[in-house]
């Protein structure tokens, strides 16, 4: 049970013979004492534990090889010498049986920090979620019941992350998780989760069996995602002859002669573990060697005793390690019989002792052991085993669960009827410790053999419908919402047309996963059922339910109107019903977006905040926590609130990775932060997130929009083709979306592609295909920009077609006109197409004015550069058109927009202007930085500064952080001796001043 | 009785304690066959043994070093003592 046991002294137990502690020759011990060959590779670990702890964030290190190769031994090695140091080394170990055993190896590391720390000290450190870890070590607290339609998971993370970092900062901690290969899904989810963001004085160190076949899905791409940049793997190689011959004369007490140095190694090939077998079957007085390893240990196993063999059958059949109890209740033997058969299985150095339990020395013996069960006689013990279980479950140890267990032994005991019980049972179980994924495959096998076995409803006391829709609940909690939607639809096909009650219920949870699957279309439809079933009176929350469901679809689609009605009415119902709160955060979320959208932003930005407060406060559904953030994010951003939106993604981000919710919401946040600092002009930014974001998930909606913004983020930086390729690319998966926030970047991006391209032809298809889109539902936040670059593309079209752009444009007008709002995003880019097709130095220069309003230097710069070619038309335009020109110049080259860039020094040529960048901008500010940097120097307060920029202080104090750190100083007071010093303040012609 | 010394080309894994226990597993086993492994000398790096001996023909001093361990000399060689 690790080495923290080792550290407090060895438990050797009533087996340990006198034999295997005796020193010298005589060949007694099955191991080397010093671990031969490993000199390198331990400095090389000691290292970079050290070097990570330095890191105060938690590092990965992955010790992999094949099996035998002596990971464990190095493990074990590299802990006693990290302990002697002062560094904390808890083990936990995944089983072959892992998926049937959720968080096993999770449980095994609080239980090993409670005996090293107590579980007192553990509860504190775990801070306010504590009791959660009761969900794996019952000694840590009683969680309460789980409700299926919840999202509790995140709770247990923080817990277990607190308890880390909190215990790390006493002493750094080394976790290590062996034999990851086996890790149940639940356990591998909690582990990406810290991987990729614990903080603390951290290293987990990973054991991997590289030769494990077959290897489990995904294995391969999990950790290539687990083990990132500055992460370590560390492949132990087999030992060379000579190392092995150091190991064998340290097993021997003598170096070998020849002939066994060249049997072993031929054999062994320099894998240690193999070694030691070799020498032990050798010892066993068998002469002739088996060639293969897999002979070499049966033949291991037929030198002992029949009534060793059996025990050591029976505890192949447990798995790695069975509880001495339990293994005494599933064999014929007892008493001294017994006694004797462990002592020479632990004698040969088949069997280990640890505590009360007996281990398989090595995961390969139990292997080769469980391989030799005849088919009869691997049913007929997992029967014996499932009849001990079950008389007494408490055989499997203290506080284990015993479900999972039970439902795999009476499966492989071919007893469909215990078997479905069970499988329910251990469903339920799993659901509770949160190991929804294992829970789901429990629940398929209750299915499964619901079929099969007779009276299967009165066995389990449940009718099939609502074990189908606990699993569907259960597959959504575990990521798979298309699995969901099967399973409920199952359901509803099993519903008579008489009980609405159920069947709107099973509508509302299936609105819930189809939009869940990106299929926003289906679920409007399925919500629509589900409030024409659903009665009105009394109120409850099913109802509110379904109404707040409706209203959210209906939001997406654009129909803000309708959404609003329903919403509102939810909102109602859910005032009347005791358990309401949820469902009215909810409901708020959508009215928010309603009212924001049909030009009540303040109210619509009030409705947002007050869903997140719900939603916080109620800490149920805590992904509409993420989904008030990131409405919030979209209003402001299509209102042209720029720098409040970027505030609000980047916070967006922030929450959910401490929620631990970036699986299913972190990419939408970073690609929503990545779209705003896009305009903001912070490419380098942008780029970053869009990068963390393709590492955190590749499937659905968010590939397309993670496509969509890099592809615009490219058309800006000017690299055309790689921007239409990934432009395309989200396209191609754009087919079933119709929510118009979505489809109107896309095509404007795709039109804008094409134009720089000189592609008409491409122009004219995706303005086309675009239009029919969006059509649908005219609002001018989405429409209008479109019809503005469909505008352009005419414009620009050889020959150009201005009557065809007119009329676009006026139509986009009048809806940015009538839109009760002034100054969106869209308006600015109806301004812009304008210019574009009139010319002249008035629209040119309102363009620029505006996008410099919005904040958006790379629009602003364009506009600047054809208003200067403009005032180039006459004389007296010049000295002014080298002033915008410099404007043009100084943003192209400072954010790095190589398109613009050369349009601008091309210019410069043709009209003979001897225009240069402005001064250089060696601190790389931007232009609202610079502006904050004179407010500060005037002597403004963060806040006054914010009400003068009309952005929120928070903004300012950002600005003002990235301006400390810039500048390279720490306090506000040298920022403004260093921003005089330096010039920072003098005016710079031509530099966007809008004070 | 004549003295042998052997030569142990490269006697592979040798470490000073192994070597020394080989040693002592000669001294247990040849009282039987009336001979005496007086000293040995060794190198760690190369895995080069030498060892003196005192026994009735080369034979019986290889014999004891086989049923020992198993390590048997690659050369022996009758030497006379120098004074």
């Amino acid at each position: 049970m690790g080495i923290v046991d080792a550290a407090a002294g060895p438990d050797r137990g009533p087996y340990c013979s006198a034999m295997s502690t005796a020193a010298g020759a005589g060949g007694s011990r099955s191991a080397s004492r010093h671990l031969v060959g490993r000199d390198e590779v331990l400095a090389r670990l000691e290292a970079l534990v050290e070097q990570t702890v330095a890191g105060h964030r938690l590092g990965t290190v992955l010790v992999e090889g094949p099996a035998g190769i002596g990971k464990t031994r190095v493990v074990t090695e590299l802990a006693s010498r990290l302990e002697a140091r002062g560094v904390a080394v808890v083990v936990g170990h995944c089983v072959a049986e892992g998926e049937l055993l959720p968080y096993a190896p999770v449980a095994e590391l609080l239980a090993g920090l409670v005996r090293r720390e107590g579980a007192a000290a553990v509860q504190r450190a775990a801070g306010p979620a504590a009791a959660e870890l009761g969900r794996l070590l019952p000694a840590l607290g009683d969680p309460g019941p789980v409700e299926l339609d919840t999202m509790r998971s995140p709770r247990l993370f923080q817990a277990l992350s607190s308890l880390l970092q909190n215990l790390s900062f006493e002493q750094p901690l080394v976790v290590v998780v062996e034999d990851v290969h086996w890790a149940d899904t639940s356990t591998r989810e909690l582990l990406a989760l810290l991987a990729r963001q614990q903080q603390g004085d951290l290293v987990l160190l990973l054991t991997l069996r590289t030769d494990e076949s077959p290897a489990r899905a995904g294995l391969s791409r999990y950790l290539a995602e687990l083990v990132r940049r500055g992460d370590h793997r560390v492949v132990l190689q087999p030992l060379s002859r000579e190392q092995q011959a150091h190991q064998i004369s340290d097993i021997l007490g003598v170096p070998p002669h020849r002939q066994l140095l060249d049997d072993v190694f031929t054999r062994a090939e320099g894998n240690p573990f193999f070694a030691e077998e070799v020498l032990a079957l050798s010892q066993q007085g068998d002469e002739g060697l088996p060639a293969t390893v897999r002979d070499l240990l049966v033949a291991r196993l037929e030198a002992l005793s029949p009534a060793t063999q059996q025990v050591v059958r029976t505890a192949s059949v447990v798995g790695r390690t069975s509880p001495h109890r339990l293994l005494a209740a599933a064999v014929d033997l007892s008493g001294e019989r017994l006694d004797d058969a462990l002592r020479s299985a632990v004698d040969a150095h088949v069997l280990e002792v640890e505590g009360d339990a007996l281990a398989f020395r090595h995961a390969l013996l139990q292997e080769a052991v469980a391989a030799t069960l005849l088919p009869g006689e691997e049913a007929r013990t997992h029967r014996r085993i499932a009849e001990a279980l079950a008389a007494d479950p408490a055989l499997a140890g203290p506080g284990a669960r015993v479900a999972g267990r039970l439902a795999r032994h009476w499966s492989e005991a071919g007893d469909a009827s215990r078997a479905l019980s069970a499988s329910l049972a251990a469903a339920q179980e799993a659901a509770e410790a949160l190991a929804f994924a294992e829970s789901l495959a429990h629940h398929e096998q209750a299915l499964r053999l619901f079929d099969v076995v007779p009276d299967a409803e009165e066995l389990l006391g449940m009718p099939r419908v609502a074990l189908l829709s606990s699993a569907a609940g259960v597959a959504q909690l575990a990521g798979h919402p298309e699995r969901a939607v099967e399973l409920v639809r199952d359901a509803i096909a099993l519903v008579g047309p008489d009980d609405v009650e159920q069947l709107g219920w099973l509508h509302e949870r299936l609105g819930r996963y189809l939009w869940l699957s990106a299929d926003t279309g289906r679920a409007l439809e399925a919500y629509r059922r589900g409030v024409e079933l659903v009665p009105e009176e009394p109120a409850s929350r099913r109802r509110a339910a379904v109404l707040s469901g409706l209203s959210q679809m209906l939001m997406l689609s654009g129909r803000y109107g309708e959404s609003e009605q329903l919403a509102r009415e939810a909102i109602t119902v859910a005032a009347q019903i005791p358990d309401g709160r949820t469902v009215e955060g909810h409901a708020r979320n959508n009215l928010g977006v309603d009212l924001a959208s049909t030009g009540r932003l303040e109210e619509g930005v009030a409705e947002l905040q007050a869903a997140r407060r719900i939603a916080e406060e109620q800490f149920d559904d805590i992904d509409d926590i993420s989904r008030a953030l990131v409405n919030l994010y979209s209003v402001l951003y299509f209102h042209g609130r720029l720098d409040e939106a970027a505030d609000v993604a980047l916070e967006n981000v922030r929450v959910t990775e401490s929620l631990g919710l970036q699986r299913g919401r972190g990419v939408w946040g970073r690609c929503d932060a990545a779209q705003v600092l896009l305009l903001l002009a912070r490419w380098d930014e942008a780029g970053q997130l869009l990068e963390d974001a393709r590492e955190l998930g590749r499937q659905g909606i968010d590939l397309y929009r993670t496509d969509l913004v890099e592809g615009q983020l490219w058309l800006r930086r000017g690299d055309v083709a790689r921007a239409q390729a990934l432009l395309e690319s989200a396209e191609t998966a754009a087919g079933r979306l119709i929510d118009p926030h979505l489809l109107s970047p896309l095509y404007v991006g795709l039109v804008q592609s094409a134009v720089a391209r000189g592609d008409d032809e491409s122009a004219s298809r995706w303005s086309e295909e675009g239009l029919r889109r969006l059509q649908q539902v005219p609002h001018p936040a989405h429409l209008a920009p479109l019809l503005a670059a469909v505008a352009t593309a005419h414009v620009r079209a050889a020959p150009p077609r201005p009557d065809a752009a007119r009329e676009l444009l006026s139509t986009a007008r009048a809806m940015v006109e009538e839109f009760a709002v002034r100054g969106i995003l869209a308006e600015a880019e109806v301004v812009t197409a304008t210019a574009e097709l009139s010319g002249g130095v008035g629209p040119w220069r309102a363009a620029a004015e505006t996008w410099e309003h919005v904040g958006d230097p790379f629009r602003a710069a364009y506009a600047h550069l054809r208003l200067a070619e403009e005032l180039l038309a006459s004389t007296e335009g010049r000295p002014e058109a080298a002033e915008h020109l410099r404007t043009a110049l100084t943003t192209a080259r400072q954010v790095g927009a190589q398109g613009l860039l050369r349009q601008a020094e091309d210019l410069g040529r043709r009209s003979r202007l001897r225009v240069e960048a402005a001064p250089d901008n060696p601190y790389r500010l931007t232009s609202r930085e610079a502006e904050v940097l004179r407010l500060v120097a005037d002597g403004l307060t963060d806040r006054a500064i914010g009400g003068r920029l009309f952005i929120s202080h928070r903004t300012v104090e950002r600005h003002v952080s990235n301006l400390l750190s810039k500048l390279d100083v720490d306090r506000r007071s040298e920022l403004v001796a260093t921003a005089h010093r330096e010039g920072l303040l003098d005016p710079v012609m031509g530099s966007p001043d809008i004070r | 009785m004549p003295l042998f010394m052997d030569v142990h080309e490269k006697v592979e894994g040798l470490t000073a304690e192994a070597v020394g226990n080989a040693h002592k597993a000669d001294l247990a086993v040849q009282g039987a066959y009336g001979v005496d492994y007086k000293q040995y000398w060794f190198d760690e790096g190369t895995g080069k043994v030498f060892c003196l001996v005192d026994a009735p023909d080369a034979e019986t001093a290889s014999r004891v070093h086989r049923e020992a361990h198993g390590l048997v000399a690659d050369e022996l060689v009758q030497v006379e003592e120098g004074h």
